[in-house]
């Protein structure tokens, strides 16, 4: 697992108490049970944690691995990698 | 179709006297006050500095997910509206959903989140807020948690008349049964708004009472002479009213009848109350439930401690009253539980219930100093047993100017 998949896997099982086993690469938001308004959440936490501005527009994922993407995207296109 | 009776089968509180209606009402019949000093890392910026507090902890009710979403206005009512489907005897599996709905009361709603969001915006400069903010702090919140944790397909409704809110919810529940349009409603009222801004706010307006210095717990001193205001408090209350003879049927405790309710508006000034307005009111309640003045034995007073609102309601008491305004028990509870605002008629409305119930009248705390102006029983200091009461009246009246008035009966 890399860095970002952690922190987020971190952000997960402690916001909303989920099963860490649940967190797959493939995993979509249904499976991990969380909705559309949890996803925003836990990308504001990403952002207060790594110092990043992740666009609203941006956050568009169909699982678990869409979001590391993201995250990773963001650090190096805003050089905070 | 012929008006429907309703019974109130279930109760549920949350409140600076206690968690549950039989201490809360042990509580009042003691005298036992739940107004201290304010325990909030903010008192130090504070003129006022007493308030009635809850003792609540949430994490038995809820886990850490939902109290990410839940203000503590929602943790709240759904404490209270659980307390209630379970001493209904209700099992919620058993609920007739389309059937069953919500009405809850609250004044400030979701206070905490929206407090804590501004002071992040304005303070911290924070880029952006908790994506849950708006709703957990709309309005709505409180009464739609209930509905969804139920699955309620019933109305689902918030009212927001200030100091009448809860009143008004339960009023408007029981006509709902009463004419058909439900079999079975929570309704009660939810209030948290202990927070730094909202206490400013109402420093502001200059009704909150001062601190007895001797003993802050005594500060609120309804009827009273050296009264000096009220004293903010929150909490929540949700009863269960259903349609008589389903309640009957099923076999559901049976609490007491609600037989009387009236709204209407002073229509006067936005914060001076109207003894024409509070004596409509509690005259339409009798109408409603179509019952002389004389059969009512306990009012609880909407008394709020402010030397406006006591000499208005004792002045609107004998109006309509007459003699047997000296005949009947009148208290402020408030006295001893602080001002819910928007859950202050749901809990006095459960002290009723309670009054019925165990035969015994809560008294008025604090009442030292006699006003000539206000010259009725108000129990004072000291509870009592009750003779043969039948009849309770709950007051609630508001700043913006509704009233409500609700007329319980013993079954």
């Amino acid at each position: 697992m890399t860095a970002t998949a952690e922190l987020l896997t971190q952000i997960l099982c402690e916001k909303f108490e989920i099963d860490p086993g649940k967190i797959k690469p493939e995993a979509t938001p249904e499976n991990i049970g969380i909705d559309s308004l949890d996803i925003f959440d836990v990308v504001f936490s990403v952002e207060e944690a790594l110092d990043i501005k992740v666009s609203n527009d941006d956050v568009k994922v169909a699982n678990f691995q869409d979001l590391v993407d993201l995250i990773d995207r963001t650090r190096v296109a805003q050089g905070k990698v | 179709m012929t008006p429907r009776r309703v019974a109130v089968t279930g109760q549920g509180i949350v409140s600076p006297l206690g968690n549950d209606p039989a201490a809360f009402f042990s509580a009042l019949m003691e005298g036992k006050s739940g107004i201290g000093r304010l325990k909030a890392d903010f008192i130090d910026k504070l003129e006022c500095r007493i308030a009635a507090q809850v003792d609540f902890d949430p994490t038995p009710y809820f886990n850490k997910r939902q109290l990410s979403s839940l203000d503590r206005v929602s943790q709240f009512s759904l404490a209270a509206a659980r307390q209630a489907i379970e001493s209904a005897g209700i099992d919620p599996a058993g609920l007739d959903l389309p059937r069953t709905g919500i009405t809850l009361g609250t004044g400030m709603g979701g206070a905490t989140s929206l407090d804590e969001s501004y002071a992040r915006l304005y303070r911290d400069q924070a880029p952006r807020l908790n994506p849950f903010i708006v709703i957990m702090a709309m309005n709505g919140a409180a009464g739609s948690n209930i509905a969804l944790e139920y699955r309620l397909a019933g109305p689902n409704l918030t009212y927001t008349t200030a100091c009448s809110s809860s009143s008004v919810a339960i009023g408007e529940a029981f006509r709902l049964i009463r004419h058909g349009y439900a079999d079975t409603m929570l309704a009660g009222g939810s209030e948290a708004l202990l927070t730094y801004g909202t206490i400013r706010a109402w420093e502001a307006l200059r009704t909150l009472a001062k601190e007895d210095e001797a003993d802050p717990a005594a500060s609120c001193k309804p009827f009273s002479a050296d009264r000096s205001g009220l004293v903010l408090g929150e909490g929540a209350a949700i009863v269960v009213l259903e349609e008589w003879d389903r309640a009957v049927a099923r076999g559901a405790p049976i609490l007491a009848e609600l037989v009387g309710y009236a709204s209407g508006s002073d229509s006067t000034h936005m914060t001076q109350p109207s003894v024409a307005g509070q004596a409509a009111a509690m005259g339409n309640a009798l109408k409603d439930a179509g019952l002389p003045a004389d059969a009512i034995g306990y009012i609880n007073a909407h008394g709020t401690g402010t030397q406006l609102n006591d000499k208005t309601e004792t002045q609107a008491i004998k109006e309509v009253f007459g003699n047997h305004a000296y005949r009947l028990a009148v208290s402020s509870t408030k006295s001893m539980h602080g001002h819910l605002m928007g859950a202050a008629g749901a809990v006095e409305f459960v002290a009723c219930l309670q009054a019925l119930r165990q035969q015994a009248l809560p008294p008025t705390r604090n009442l030292a100093v006699p006003d000539p102006e206000c010259d009725l029983d108000y129990v004072p200091n000291r509870g009592r047993k009750a003779e043969s009461l039948a009849y309770a009246m709950s007051n609630s009246f508001a700043f913006g100017g509704t009233s409500a008035v609700l007329i319980v009966k013993r079954p």
